[in-house]
């Protein structure tokens, strides 16, 4: 057996490990085995284990794997670099759920856990699936399998509302399923197949309800608040993130191919919505769990912009970085003690916590050295006015967060081990950075080379060091410029917060929850914004 | 005629206060973009897609197959979203969206 025939047999299992941990949980079930979490464990560690090695074994020419058995459906697979950057974020959701599994804070029995198995199945299997139909089912399968984890906590008004908007989303979905396989004849998902503008539509309306962008943004914070801390990050890190995935494979790769350019610029300017509402939204959040949520929705409208400015890459590295910080401070939330309705925007903390919630805020928002930072003068050309709107939208985030007051408990223990993690987390994006824009590492190769050559390990480390300042220097205009502005909008942040928030808040408050919370009127929203989307896309004539 | 029970749908969903009633017009919906794609992989004088030799005319099968696999993803969907709904009653006593908002608001 080849390298690629090996690699195609590991890709069609990859979405079936989970299954066959649930098989084996649902065993342990019927036998009435008290040790289930060792299986549980042992599925993660296998798919984990499996994922690496796709990784490993990709050489980076894109691979199509066809189950040629099945004559009528044949299910579709691919593997492409996009792909290996997604199956990452998935691996890395997988990673710290089996880091709360050993810390004890994930699912403590044994129905929640066969359900997150079947969940984690639809997620692994939404990465390699390529055609339609395939990536339909496993969507609703993931989905499905939220519906019910959601209700874990009783919170079922969330559960209620994640399923209206998801169903309406997977309507639309299916409606331009319909229509391309009408058109085209066939179910494949790639940038050539789809043409239809309709069924692009339709996929674009899809796909901007399921990432949680403007106008159908709302139900993020009220659903993944609802779920448990681990279940709420998995949502928010990888669930929602496969938004932005259908709205490069469906809408973005088509539109490039066939020259629609009109797509882009409907994703761009939803996304300057969504980022200008849900900064503002949290601003004005008094449950911390929420606010976390609605920096989720920001997320989203920083990939939005970086998917319509045509930063593929960017748009998944950048969503691999916010998986990171983002299961971090839902970890953190365990040991944060917030009340759901508190007047006094009271946190309590110990140190550690304090300064691990600080350094993860800062990274939310954009600060030096976080790739939202770089990320910002990427965009900053896409869009008139951006930058603009960015440093609102930043100064409405710090605003937001730094509006709790901490209170540092000295009796509650500090926990070295998340430190520890968490600077590893934090460190990793820096040295991935400065690997890809600053160190190019083919330059670098070829540098390492040239310097030995010249003068050994001594002269190589002095002149290395010559090399990096001077690109630092050449470089440090533009970081100076925007790391000037970040510190002012964060000390204006600091200042104004607490004041701004006793401006009339009740009445804002009101408003805001009025207008974010009334499920009739965000789904006569989302009708809305399918008219305009139809008429933009018929008014352009393409 | 699709037209028609597409804008009731839609209607329903947004305008109505009753949880059982949206998911009624989501089925409605869903139930719409079944038969609109079954409708158009059918041939007038087609016969049922099992083999009778090379002479025959058959509607396409593959619609078909898909919508099976659709109809089971929406009867997991209702089932669930019905499960939800008693519990939401047990603890509310009510279905309506609005005065379920406004007890959670309450709660906290």
């Amino acid at each position: 057996m080849n390298n690629s025939e090996s690699l195609k047999i590991i890709i069609l299992i990859f979405a079936v490990i989970p299954l066959i941990g649930a098989v084996f949980l649902f065993l342990t079930k019927i036998l009435k085995g008290k040790k289930f979490g060792y299986i549980f464990e042992f599925s993660l560690l296998i798919q984990f284990i499996t994922g690496c090695f796709i990784i490993w074994k990709f050489d980076g020419i894109p691979m199509k794997i066809q189950l040629t058995s099945f004559k009528i459906i044949a299910p579709f697979f691919e593997i492409s670099k996009i792909r290996i950057i997604f199956l990452t974020l998935y691996l890395l959701m997988i990673f710290f759920v089996w880091i709360s599994r050993k810390r004890k804070i994930t699912f403590d029995t044994i129905n929640p856990t066969l359900i997150f198995m079947f969940f984690l199945s639809g997620c692994s299997g939404l990465v390699f699936s390529s055609d339609m139909f395939t990536y339909y089912v496993y969507y609703e399968l993931m989905i499905l399998c939220s519906y019910v984890l959601i209700t874990g906590d009783e919170k079922y008004y969330a559960a209620l509302k994640y399923m209206i908007f998801n169903s309406v989303s997977s309507m639309f979905f299916l409606g331009g399923i319909g229509i391309h396989y009408y058109s085209q004849g066939n179910l494949i998902i790639s940038g050539e197949t789809i043409k239809d503008t309709q069924a692009i539509t339709l996929f674009l309306i899809a796909f901007l309800i399921k990432g949680g962008f403007f106008p159908a943004s709302s139900w993020v914070p009220t659903c993944h608040s609802g779920a448990r801390n681990i279940f709420s990050g998995c949502l928010s890190s990888f669930a929602i993130s496969t938004g932005v995935l259908g709205l490069y494979r469906f809408v973005i790769a088509p539109s490039e191919i066939n020259g629609f350019l009109i797509y882009p610029e409907i994703i761009k300017y939803v996304s300057v919505i969504t980022i200008i509402l849900s900064s503002l939204f949290l601003f004005f959040e008094h449950n911390l769990k929420k606010a976390v949520t609605h920096s989720t929705v920001y997320v989203m409208g920083v990939c939005g912009m970086l998917l319509g400015g045509g930063e593929k890459e960017l748009v998944f590295i950048y969503l691999i970085i916010h998986c990171f910080y983002k299961m971090f401070m839902f970890m953190l939330l365990y040991d944060i003690d917030y009340s759901d309705k508190n007047d006094n925007l009271c946190i309590k903390t110990n140190k550690s916590g304090k300064i691990l919630f600080i350094l993860a805020v800062l990274f939310a928002g954009g600060f030096f050295p976080s790739f939202t930072y770089f990320a910002k003068m990427a965009f900053s050309q896409y869009f008139p006015g951006i930058k603009i709107i960015w440093y609102i939208s930043m100064f409405f985030i710090f605003a937001g967060f730094f509006k709790f007051n901490f209170i540092v408990e000295k009796g509650r223990p500090t926990q070295k081990k998340k430190i520890f993690f968490m600077s590893t987390a934090l460190s990793i994006p820096i040295i991935g950075i400065i690997l890809k824009k600053l160190l190019l590492l083919k330059l670098l190769i070829v540098k390492i080379g040239f310097f030995i050559k010249l003068g050994g390990i001594k002269g190589f480390l002095s002149k290395a060091i010559i090399a990096l300042l001077t690109y630092f220097n050449s470089k440090l205009f533009d970081i100076h410029q925007y790391f000037l502005i970040d510190v002012i909008v964060l000390i204006a942040a600091l200042t104004l917060s607490k004041w701004l928030i006793s401006l009339d808040k009740r009445r804002i408050e009101k408003l805001i929850a009025n207008f974010s919370e009334d499920l009739n009127l965000e789904l006569f929203a989302i009708l809305l914004l399918s008219a305009i989307c139809i008429n933009i896309v018929y008014f352009q004539n393409i | 005629m699709i037209y028609i029970m597409i804008f009731i749908a839609i209607y329903g969903l947004i305008t109505s206060d009753n949880i059982i009633k949206k998911i009624m017009c989501l089925n409605i919906i869903e139930s719409i973009i079944i038969f609109s794609f079954i409708k158009a992989g059918c041939l007038t004088n087609g016969i049922a897609p099992v083999f009778e030799g090379f002479d025959k005319i058959y509607v396409n099968p593959l619609p078909q197959a898909l919508m099976l696999t659709a109809i089971v993803v929406g009867v997991c969907f209702n089932s669930i979203a019905l499960s939800i709904l008693i519990e939401i009653y047990r603890k509310n006593k009510t279905i309506s969206v609005r005065e379920l908002r406004k007890k959670i608001n309450e709660q906290f």
